[in-house]
Order: C-alpha cells, then sequence, then structure tokens
C-alpha cells in the first residue's frame, strides 16, 4: 500500500510542477519572500531616519524630553514581519488552489473511473494526494525558508544565532501547518462539489472568511487594515460586545493564532534568548491546538468524502 | 428585439438563476451587515473611553485639556463595506466574467450563435449590458441594505448631500466591479484552458487589489508603530510633512506603487466621500471631486482600456471559434 501511495504522491508532485500556473504562483510567493525582507529592510531604515530627523527638530524648539526610538533592540528577524502577511494571504490561497486542482484535475480528465478500476483504492489515492500536496508545500516553504535566511544574513550583515535560526524555523513549521489546512480545505470540496466553479469558490470563500471576516469581529480593525503586519497587536476597543466576540470567536480565528505566534517568534524582544521563555500565552497555545485540529479535521474530512464520491460520475460541471 | 437585447436578457436571467451568484451575492450583504455592526459597537466604545477621560481629566481638575467629543458620522460606518467591496466585489466581477464565457466555451454555443446572422460587436455588447445590469442589481441590493440598516434600525437620518455620496461611491463600485468584470471575461475567452484562466486572473486579483496596497501601507513610515509613529513621537501634522519632506524620494515610491493599483485609487475617491479622510468630513462633493478627479480618472480610464481590450480579443474569430 505504501508503495502506491508513494506512485500517486509522485505523480502529484511532478504534475504540480509541470503546470504553468502553478509556477506563476510559485513564482509570486518566492518574489513575496524576497520583497518582504526588502520592505523590512527599507521601512526599518527609513524609519530610524526619520526619528533622526524628528529628533532634530525637536532638539531645535528646544524640546527635552525626546520619546525613545521605538526601533531600538528590535531584532534582525523582524524584517522579515510582512512574510507573516503573505503566508496567510498568498500562501494560503495558493495552498488552496494547489488541493483544489489535485483532484479536479482528474475529475476534469476523467481519468478517475480508469485509476479506481485498478487496484489502487480510493484511501490509497487520496493517501497519495495528501503526501503529494504535502510535499510540494514543504519544498515551496523549505525554499521560502532558505531565501529569508540568507537575505536576513545579507542584509543584516552577520549570521544569525541558532536561537534566531530556530524561531524562523519554528515561523516556518507553523506557516507549513497553516497551508496544509488550506490546501485540504480546497482539497475537500474538490471532492464535494459537483462543479469545478463551485468547488473553488467555496473554499475562496472559507478563505475570505477565515482571513477578514472572523479577525474584523474580534478586532475591529477593517479588513485591508488587517494586511499590514503592524497592525498585529493593535489594541480591541473596550467594550462588553468585542470582549464577548473575542472570547466565542478568536479561538476558532486561525488566522489570528498563525499571526499572533508568528510575530512572537519574529518579533520577540531581543532579551528574550530562548524558546521557552517565548511567552507563546495560553491562548497562543490554544490557537495552535485548534489550529491542528482545522487540519486534522479538513484531512480527514476528505477522507471521508472520498469513500462517498462517485468515481463513475459522467461529466464535471464548470 | 434587438440582438444587444436579447442576449444581454439572457446573459440577465442565466447569472440570475446560477447559485454562485447568489452565494456571493448573499454574502456580501452578510458581510456589509457584520461591517455596519462591527463599526457602530467601535464608535460606542470610543464614546465610552471618550467620556471616561473626560470623568478623570475632571476629577483632577483639568477641564481645559477635554479632548473634543467624537462626532458621529454615519457614512464613516461603511468604511469595512467599502473594503469588502474591494475584494468580494471584485470577486463577484471576476466570476461573472469566467462564467459568462465558461458556459459559452463548455457547450461551444458561440459558434452555434455566430452561424446566425449577428455580428461579433453585438455578442459582446449583449454580454457587457447585460452583466452590468446584474452588477447595478446587486450594488442597488447592497445600498437598499446599507439604507435599511443605517436609517431603519440605527434611526439615523441621511442628509441629502450623504445620499448623494453614497449614490456616488455605489456608481464607483460598478466602475470598479466592471472592470474586473471585463478583465476576466476577455482572459477567459483568450486563454485556451479555463482553469488556467481562473487561477491567472485571481493571481492578477491577488497582486492589484491586496499585494500592492498591502506593500504601499506597510511602507509608511506613520505605519510602523501601532497607533501610529509620529503621535508616538507626540509629532504634529504640519511637523510631520515638514519631515517627510526630507524623504521625498521614498515617499514618491511608496505613493507611486500604491497608484498603480485601481483598487487603491477606488478607495482613496470612496474614503474621501465616506469622510474616512477627517479633513473631508462634512465637504461637499464638488470640492471632493476637485481633490479626487485623478483617481476617478484613472478609474475611468482603466475601465475604457480594458472594454476595448474586450472588443478587440472578442471580435478575434479565433479565439471564439477556437473553443476548448
Amino acid at each position: 500500500m505504501t508503495s502506491r501511495i508513494d506512485i500517486v504522491a509522485k505523480n502529484e508532485f511532478k504534475t504540480l510542477f509541470k503546470e504553468n500556473t502553478f509556477i506563476l504562483l510559485l513564482l509570486i510567493f518566492i518574489l513575496m519572500t524576497i520583497f518582504s525582507t526588502y520592505i523590512g529592510w527599507s521601512a526599518k531604515n527609513t524609519i530610524i531616519n526619520v526619528y533622526q530627523e524628528t529628533v532634530k527638530d525637536l532638539s531645535l524648539k528646544g524640546i527635552k524630553e525626546i520619546p525613545p526610538n521605538p526601533f531600538t533592540g528590535i531584532p534582525d528577524l523582524s524584517i522579515l514581519k510582512n512574510m507573516i502577511v503573505y503566508v496567510f494571504l498568498i500562501g494560503s490561497l495558493l495552498a488552496l488552489v494547489i488541493g483544489n486542482n489535485a483532484f479536479i484535475r482528474d475529475r476534469r480528465s476523467g481519468v478517475l473511473r480508469i485509476i479506481f478500476s485498478k487496484f489502487i483504492s480510493k484511501q490509497t489515492y487520496i493517501f497519495g494526494k495528501i503526501v503529494g500536496i504535502f510535499e510540494t508545500l514543504l519544498l515551496v516553504v523549505f525554499i521560502s525558508f532558505l531565501l529569508s535566511l540568507f537575505s536576513t544574513v545579507l542584509i543584516s550583515g552577520h549570521f544569525l544565532t541558532p536561537i534566531e535560526i530556530l524561531k524562523l524555523s519554528g515561523f516556518y513549521a507553523i506557516s507549513l501547518v497553516y497551508l496544509l489546512i488550506f490546501s485540504m480545505v480546497g482539497l475537500y470540496f474538490a471532492i464535494d462539489s459537483d462543479g469545478e466553479s463551485i468547488a473553488l469558490l467555496i473554499p475562496v470563500i472559507i478563505w475570505v472568511l477565515l482571513t477578514f471576516v472572523m479577525p474584523q469581529i474580534t478586532s475591529s480593525l477593517a479588513p485591508t487594515a488587517l494586511l499590514n503586519p503592524n497592525n498585529i497587536q493593535a489594541a480591541t476597543p473596550h467594550s462588553n460586545f468585542f470582549h464577548i466576540l473575542q472570547m466565542i470567536i478568536k479561538p476558532f480565528s486561525i488566522s489570528e493564532s498563525y499571526k499572533e505566534i508568528s510575530s512572537i517568534l519574529l518579533e520577540a524582544n531581543s532579551g528574550i534568548n530562548t524558546i521557552s521563555t517565548l511567552q507563546i500565552k495560553f491562548q497562543n497555545a490554544v490557537g495552535l491546538i485548534i489550529m491542528f485540529s482545522y487540519l486534522v479535521i479538513s484531512m480527514f474530512g476528505s477522507i471521508y468524502k472520498i469513500n462517498k464520491f462517485n468515481s463513475c460520475e459522467e461529466e464535471l460541471n464548470i | 428585439m434587438n440582438p444587444i437585447i436579447t442576449i444581454a436578457k439572457k446573459e440577465y436571467l442565466d447569472a440570475i438563476k446560477n447559485r454562485l451568484f447568489l452565494i456571493l451575492t448573499l454574502f456580501i450583504m452578510m458581510l456589509t451587515v457584520i461591517s455596519i455592526i462591527v463599526a457602530s459597537f467601535d464608535f460606542q466604545s470610543k464614546v465610552a473611553d471618550y467620556n471616561i477621560s473626560v470623568q478623570i481629566l475632571k476629577s483632577v481638575g483639568k477641564t481645559a485639556e477635554i479632548p473634543p467629543t467624537p462626532e458621529f458620522y454615519p457614512l464613516t460606518m461603511l468604511r469595512g463595506v467599502i473594503d469588502y467591496l474591494e475584494i468580494i466585489g471584485a470577486i463577484i466581477g471576476i466570476i461573472l466574467g469566467y462564467l459568462s464565457i465558461a458556459k459559452e466555451k463548455g457547450k461551444k454555443t458561440l459558434q452555434l450563435i455566430l452561424s446566425r446572422p449577428l455580428k461579433r460587436p453585438a455578442i459582446i455588447s449583449g454580454k457587457i449590458v447585460g452583466n452590468s445590469l446584474l452588477l447595478l442589481t446587486v450594488l442597488l441590493i447592497v445600498g437598499v441594505f446599507i439604507y435599511f440598516i443605517i436609517c431603519g434600525l440605527g434611526k439615523v437620518i441621511f442628509l441629502p448631500v450623504e445620499f448623494l455620496k453614497l449614490l456616488f461611491i455605489l456608481f464607483l463600485s460598478y466602475l470598479y466591479m466592471l472592470f474586473f468584470y471585463s478583465l476576466s471575461s476577455t482572459l477567459s475567452i483568450s486563454i485556451k484552458s479555463l482553469p488556467n484562466a481562473l487561477i491567472i486572473i485571481f493571481a492578477i486579483w491577488l497582486i492589484f487589489v491586496l499585494i500592492i496596497p498591502q506593500i504601499g501601507d506597510t511602507m509608511d513610515p506613520d505605519n510602523q508603530i501601532p497607533g501610529g509613529f509620529f503621535q508616538s513621537m507626540h509629532i504634529a501634522k504640519l511637523q510631520e510633512k515638514e519631515i517627510l519632506a526630507k524623504f521625498s524620494t521614498y515617499e514618491t515610491t511608496r505613493n507611486a506603487l500604491e497608484e498603480i493599483s485601481l483598487t487603491k485609487r477606488y478607495e482613496r475617491t470612496s474614503f474621501a466621500l465616506l469622510g474616512i479622510k477627517p479633513e473631508y468630513n462634512g465637504k461637499n462633493i464638488g470640492l471632493i471631486f476637485h481633490d479626487e478627479w485623478k483617481n476617478i480618472s484613472w478609474q475611468l480610464g482603466c475601465l475604457i482600456a480594458v472594454l476595448l481590450f474586450q472588443y478587440i480579443v472578442l471580435s478575434n474569430k479565433n479565439y471564439i471559434l477556437g473553443g476548448d
């Protein structure tokens, strides 16, 4: 059975790379990794210069109580903070398309009837697809990790400490889990839906709900304001309405959990040196557990749905 | 009956019957409700915070330092709605454009229609008119919904100028969604594989609707700290401008990047009309248009360009007869 899973996984892995649209999206992902470092570096340098100009201006006006530089002590990894937004925005949508396409492609071409008439069972087939998707995303995330590591070293001018590399690895490991969730949601609806467009549209709606709507309800931030990594830890309004909503919805808002945990890993104060003192609070631990729960549910949902799938379907609707 | 009207009617009825369209329309209505509720609770929270601050200042005798009362402008409650129209409105346009071509490609009906004495521009015009009316219907539903929630449930009375501003915003939203419809239908017919076309359209949507505005926003020096860098340094608006003038190249690059995005242009005009930019609160429409004419012209220019592109592409018989 394992070798058959491997065959399906390898086929999925190869097919994904042969598809030009996937390469286009992968290219966007890699470019954004490089951009995120550049933007982080450029913004940090500019704000330091703006601070110095502000200090000069205040001194000339005779003001002696000058506020401290808000960027003092910020770790090197913080220049990668834009990556958090790109993973939950671009990465998740890319993963969704990969998961969706993995099954829709075979439905569209009509090969499922042939595949399931051979020795491959539905479970073996879907496990193979999941492994193939996992390997693909792992490769994307690993390339992105290497690019981030290389670009941070290049910009900061020194090698990262083992702790910093561990934090960066932690960030990419959580990113991989986050991407897998969306790929499994895409896969689930590719199996369950009766048409190609609806199979893509429903996961996109779920993506909008998780990425924009749930964080808006719990933080009251406007949807586009959520795309600014500096707003991740913005204060929420002091009203009972928001506190109650936060208590009920926030644990299930995986995009917020992902952003907060990633933010701790990349932007934690430089005074914090060990992983054990990273202050991953109870709420974040719950968020992490719920993220894994989403992954398990969507994965087993896909496995359950494949058993119900009619492999003799005539033609896939648009 | 005029063939353009016949095709437009068919397009309209086809889309109304499609559950994809219904799901998206219901979704945007749900998001409208959520956005207005969240914004109203946020405002109530700000008023409560203000009242606490006033009490504290009065108790310590610093009555001179009491800040001005937060003013309520009903249109500012619609910020979230504009954000969702930017995101979901574009998706509705994309889905409509994609479906209007996908159904023809799948059943190869375009070839059949062309066997009749019909000119290609008439087919394109019919499709544009039909889908354009459909977008207007969606926006009208959203507009009525907004009016019902704010005026009906919220017991707020819109001034005539506010009502007019809302109508202009809906018109700008219509132009914005029509742009994505035209882009999507053009690419759906010119790219051979329909799924690839959809992924490429989504990639374009992602870049221009979400990524470019995000980059511009993230690079803003004032956005580097929650609450604003200049506020944390106790710097007034005038001083802020003087300091930023010394970084003109950086600011010009950042602004140019933002201005590439049609979404950002649409957002700027809409925010000015809504009064999200405080300087525009209570200002007349003429003044807002005077300041925003570049953004409005850009939006119109993009739409005309994509419509022309659509006529050129769809008039090419190779695309239509090639099928999928």
